[in-house]
């Protein structure tokens, strides 16, 4: 009986990753993964490396929360940031940036790999594939589905950093699944 | 739906794998960026980056205003100092008139004695 409580608590609740000792060593941990998240939302390198060093600076403040609560806190944060880019990106003028400055920034950031180059020509073209379903969806689909299966954070904690229900993420999820299945089929 | 169930589905698995791959091959410039904005060091303000812009956007018409104000302005400022002297002789006259008369009471003996009544019906 009790092992079988374990076992439903077990497959409800994911095991959650170690808590970082240190602020520092959760953003040092959380950088990149929040880079690609700013990345595909943003569409732009500089506004999602200035999205995601805001979303940290703001972090520092809440230095004093408990470390259980810094990554729905920090997803939140980097999320309303994404949202105040994107709001301010409408009214930028972007035609005043060189051409070459937008067609750089606009293509999924890839590190250029000596060893193994049709490997990670591979990756690089699969991961374009996806980033460019994620940005065809509703943002709230897209938030939905890369907080809760790209960064496997659970629904509670998705929930919290999208400020909505824990059944709004399961539907925002479903419907992201659905339609990023019919749009990459290799994926099946 | 369950996590676990997410997990174990192989389109989320090959997804989150991918995902994962992009991680790991985010190039240097980028982690190097992102090891000093740790920091807060690199760009302490990184909203500004499109500052030059708005400022250049603000500052120039701006500069025309004053421009155009600073023609406008020796024809609308008024002589330094004349207002001031007209406006204190013209009280000081006044002010001097109103004193003599009140030193002299010969005027007032002289407007009630009967010499100041044909002058005044003329």
């Amino acid at each position: 009986m009790l092992v079988g409580t374990a076992a439903t608590q077990d497959q409800d609740t994911p095991a959650r990753p170690p808590v970082a000792v240190s602020l520092e060593l959760f953003l040092a941990d959380v950088g990149t993964r929040a880079f690609r998240f700013a990345e595909t939302g943003l569409r732009n390198r500089e506004d999602a490396l200035d999205a995601v060093q805001d979303a940290m600076m703001k972090m520092l403040g809440y230095r004093e929360r408990p470390p259980a609560e810094w990554t729905p806190l920090f997803w939140s944060i980097l999320r309303r940031k994404i949202v105040d880019l994107q709001r301010r990106g409408n009214f930028r003028l972007r035609w005043l940036a060189p051409a070459s400055e937008r067609s750089e920034d606009s293509q999924i950031d890839w590190a250029d790999s000596a060893a193994g180059p049709s490997q990670s020509h591979d990756q690089r073209e699969a991961y374009a594939r996806l980033v460019s379903g994620l940005r065809t969806l509703p943002a709230r689909q897209r938030e939905a589905f890369t907080l809760r299966v790209l960064e496997e954070l659970d629904v509670a904690d998705t929930a919290t950093a999208m400020g909505c229900s824990e059944g709004s993420v399961k539907t925002h999820l479903s419907r992201a699944r659905d339609a990023l299945r019919k749009q990459l089929e290799d994926f099946r | 739906m369950t996590s676990a169930t997410d997990k174990q589905h192989p389109f989320d698995r090959d997804l989150q794998q991918l995902h994962a791959a992009a991680v790991r091959n985010i190039s240097a410039d980028t982690l190097a960026r992102l090891r000093v904005a740790r920091h807060g060091l690199a760009r302490p303000a990184p909203r500004h980056r499109h500052a030059w812009r708005w400022i250049a956007a603000a500052a120039l018409p701006a500069i025309l205003a004053v421009a155009i104000g600073v023609q406008f302005l020796p024809l609308s400022q008024p002589v330094p100092g004349a207002a001031p002297v007209i406006a204190g002789t013209e009280t000081g006259d006044y002010a001097d008139s109103v004193t003599a008369l009140d030193e002299n009471p010969d005027l007032y003996l002289w407007l009630a004695s009967p010499e100041a009544l044909p002058l005044a019906m003329e």
